[in-house]
């Protein structure tokens, strides 16, 4: 049924408005830490699980050295999207009771605490709470705190402190649409008709970007409308609920109350044809529901008897029909439907399972799934069974891996083994010391040459060969009588020597400079070999023991893998239970609805078979 | 807001006498059956939190056990904007062998857009030089079918070592960059 699909997603979205609004800000993305990212990147797919396992993973490996404070913040707040109340409250209490915290982090974490309480339905607490966040603040974290701030001083019946908020907010950046309808709603309540009047017009008739928005206008015109109904200004109120768009999820209590409009103004013809619309729409949504009376309490009111008659009897007939239906619903619901169909469903969704549930909208257990899914408990009770879903599927998971564990761990056991004999003959061996000591040796060396200036130190091969050979013809030439070929040779040999002397001199300095470089690097990979010993002989006593630490970490795990599933059967049993008792319980506040309907039905019935009789025109001749 | 209040007197009357009803229906039950519901919430967060703790646990030790930090190599992905490049899929490659081929979804390419990092690959290496190749698919400018590849030269040393692989918007030539970048 493509309306039902619709009007479910769209519900999602209603309920999506104070949720959205009760979030503070988002956290920073500019992310230092790689590992802070991956966090987020589960975090920004609501995956709430493994971005907690992530964050707690990274923060025990010491990887967000960067985002230490916003990581603990974000794990309350993870935390508290998982339903995880109780720590989130302790990670917020803690960051507050450390006097580094600074200003911004204690008002999200006041917030937070604020939205726990609310959660638990301690009013006084979260007020107490949400009092706390002032200064300066992000403009997310102030529209936040300021929406929250407003619904919990309406919940208390304080609308006069809720108006005072709001209009002091009123013309600052922080203000939102959102804030206008609370505004709307506390004047209403506090009886300032006109005003109240006038701030939910602005939004019933503004431009609307998006579909929240749109969302947020059809409520703004609802509650108007019906303000007005109240105040019998029956026009406006026609005109207002008429805004309400005609597919939107709020488009049935629309079309009832502008059929109410046109009856109190008695003009019942025109009521019809809005209640006519309703009455073949989705007959589980009481609106429709109501319909079926208010159709042939119209034309009673018409004079139209007979035809009153035949409305009430298909009406009654419908209505009968609705209750069966509603009977076979809580049967199938006993029967283990409703568990059963949720489990089939994608549990990697994410948020988008609750959406997926329309799928099934025709079956039994789930006919009733819009008006299940506007109690707050009932979803509450769909996310924590989902949940454990999540959680059984994990340690199936968890239990089908480490079993492989075992093995690897053998296998690297057996690696250790066969290398071990050749390391330790590594170990063994000098040629590491053997290396130190020549590097020892050109150091000093250098130094010497250095020290001396002794340019010649540093001559290449070829060049100390041409030297040593000098060296050689100079003393030969020593020994040789005084005459002019002696002399000749004897100035060509020192001519030689000074090319060759100039070319040390010259090159002495580069060659000192990339003498020194390549020592340097000598002496790095000598200290990364001796660090690759050092490692080695580590492994080698460390590494039996690992993998004794290994097996025993394996052993423990398997065990608490173990417990921990029996625990998540267990109690994914008292949930489904809970799960159940919750729908049952709804679907028969219907049924009594229904039947109220029924015996209503058949009361009208009667009195207009009376009315018909006593009919002048004749038109009330039963059928 | 009630929308109840409008109707005549006869409809009232069914309101009212559903309101009775849901008043006089098992008072007592729903008090028991809260205090059974906060004890099985409790349940709930206690088991959640211990799994939790088994999760952090096992990922910490099949970390060790089959990725050493001596040997250790973990290949992230970021988008920076994503204007001009729509991610489709990512192939990866080290030493010319594919160890990765990865199919994003919207969902996924929403969450690096937003500044999710993730972890595309993790796995072992010995040290010395190894060459990592990533080759990206997906829609460019106008839409159009777009495959482009970065690579990197990896000198991996005793210590675990992380590479992220960017995707930017180069506003000046407005197409994609691809780069390789190693974290210390």
């Amino acid at each position: 049924m493509p309306g039902i699909t619709r009007s479910w997603a769209l519900l999602l979205c209603l309920i999506g408005i104070t949720r959205a609004l009760a979030a503070a800000d988002a956290p920073p993305t500019s992310v230092r830490d790689l590992q802070y990212g991956e966090v987020l990147y589960y975090y920004f797919q609501q995956d709430y699980f493994n971005s907690i396992v992530q964050l707690q993973v990274a923060r025990q490996q010491q990887h967000l050295p960067h985002h230490a404070t916003e990581a603990e913040l974000m794990l309350g707040g993870l935390d508290l999207s998982y339903g995880l109340r109780d720590e989130a409250n302790r990670i917020f209490q803690r960051l507050l009771s450390e006097e580094t915290t600074d200003v911004s982090t204690r008002n999200r974490a006041w917030f937070y605490l604020a939205k726990i309480s609310w959660q638990r339905d301690d009013m006084d607490a979260a007020l107490q709470a949400i009092e706390r966040v002032q200064g300066n603040m992000s403009a997310a974290t102030r529209t936040a705190a300021i929406n929250l701030h407003s619904l919990l001083l309406l919940q208390q019946g304080n609308n006069k402190a809720a108006i005072s908020l709001l209009e002091d907010t009123h013309s600052g950046k922080h203000w939102s649409p959102y804030l206008g309808y609370n505004l709307g709603i506390a004047l209403l309540r506090d009886q300032q008709l006109k005003r109240g009047t006038k701030q939910l017009d602005r939004i019933g008739d503004s431009h609307a970007g998006d579909e929240e928005l749109r969302l947020l206008r059809d409520k703004a015109n609802l509650a108007l409308g019906y303000s007005y109904l109240q105040d019998g200004n029956s026009q406006q109120a026609r005109k207002t609920l008429e805004r309400v768009r005609l597919e939107g999820p709020l488009s049935n209590r629309a079309l009832l109350g502008t059929g109410w409009a046109d009856s109190e103004s008695e003009n019942f013809g025109a009521a019809l044809v809005p209640w006519l619309e309703l009455s073949h729409r989705d007959s589980t949504d009481p609106a429709v529901q109501e319909s079926l009376l208010a159709i042939p309490y119209a034309m009673t009111r018409m004079n139209l008897h007979g035809r009153a008659v035949a409305q009430y009897n298909d009406g009654i007939a419908q209505l009968l029909a609705e209750r069966q239906k509603l009977a076979q619903s809580i049967d199938a619901i006993q029967q283990g439907d409703l568990q059963e169909l949720l489990q089939q469903h994608d549990l990697g969704a994410g948020n988008g399972w609750l959406q997926q549930l329309h799928l099934d909208s025709e079956a039994p257990a789930l006919r009733y799934q819009l008006a299940l899914m506007s109690s707050h408990d009932f979803q509450e009770a769909v996310k924590n069974y989902r949940d454990l879903l999540v959680l059984k599927e994990n340690l199936s998971t968890w239990k089908s891996d480490i079993s492989a564990y075992d093995d690897m761990l053998a296998a690297r056991q057996a690696r250790f083994e066969a290398h071990r004999p050749a390391a330790q003959q590594a170990l063994q061996g000098t040629r590491l010391q053997q290396l130190q000591q020549r590097y020892a040796t050109l150091s000093g060396a250098l130094n010497r040459i250095e020290a001396t200036d002794d340019t010649s130190g540093l001559a290449n091969p070829d060049e100390t060969r041409q030297w040593q050979q000098l060296q050689k013809i100079g003393a030969q030439l020593s020994t040789l009588p005084d005459n002019p070929d002696t002399a000749a040779l004897r100035e060509k040999q020192q001519r030689l020597r000074g090319i060759l002397i100039w070319q040390f001199q010259s090159d002495y300095k580069p060659r000192l400079r990339q003498a020194r470089k390549q020592l340097a690097e000598l002496e790095t990979l000598l200290d990364e070999s001796q660090q690759g010993i050092d490692n080695l002989q580590q492994a080698d006593l460390d590494t039996p023991s690992g993998f004794a630490g290994f097996s025993k970490r394996i052993t423990d795990n398997k065990a608490r893998i173990e417990l921990l599933a029996t625990r998540t059967d267990a109690t994914l049993l008292a949930q489904g239970s809970q799960l159940e008792q919750l729908a049952i319980k709804e679907l028969e506040q219907q049924q009594q609805r229904v039947d109220a309907y029924i015996i209503q039905a058949r009361f009208a019935l009667a009195q207009t078979y009376d009315s018909a009789l006593q009919s002048p025109t004749g038109e009330g001749s039963a059928p | 807001m009630p929308h109840t209040c409008h109707l005549p007197a006869t409809f009232r009357y069914v309101l009212l006498l559903l309101m009775l009803c849901s008043m006089t229906v098992g008072a007592e039950p729903v008090a028991a059956t809260a205090s059974e519901n906060a004890s099985l919430d409790e349940e709930i967060q206690t088991l959640k939190q211990d799994v939790l703790a088994l999760n952090r646990e096992l990922f910490i030790l099949e970390e060790e056990l089959l990725y050493p930090a001596s040997t250790q190599v973990a290949v992230f992905l970021s988008l920076d904007v994503g204007e001009f490049f729509s991610l489709d899929s990512v192939q990866l490659k080290i030493d010319d062998k594919v160890v990765s081929n990865y199919l994003y979804t919207p969902r996924e390419v929403d969450a690096l857009q937003q500044g999710g990092v993730q972890r595309l690959y993790m796995g072992n290496l010995k040290t010395g030089e190894h060459e990592l190749v990533a080759i990206f698919t997906g829609k460019g400018p106008n839409s159009r079918e777009y495959r482009r590849g970065a690579s990197h030269v990896l000198t991996k040393s005793l210590g675990a070592r992380f590479v992220e692989l960017k995707i930017m918007d180069n506003e000046s030539s407005e197409q994609p960059d691809f780069s390789i970048k190693e974290w210390e």
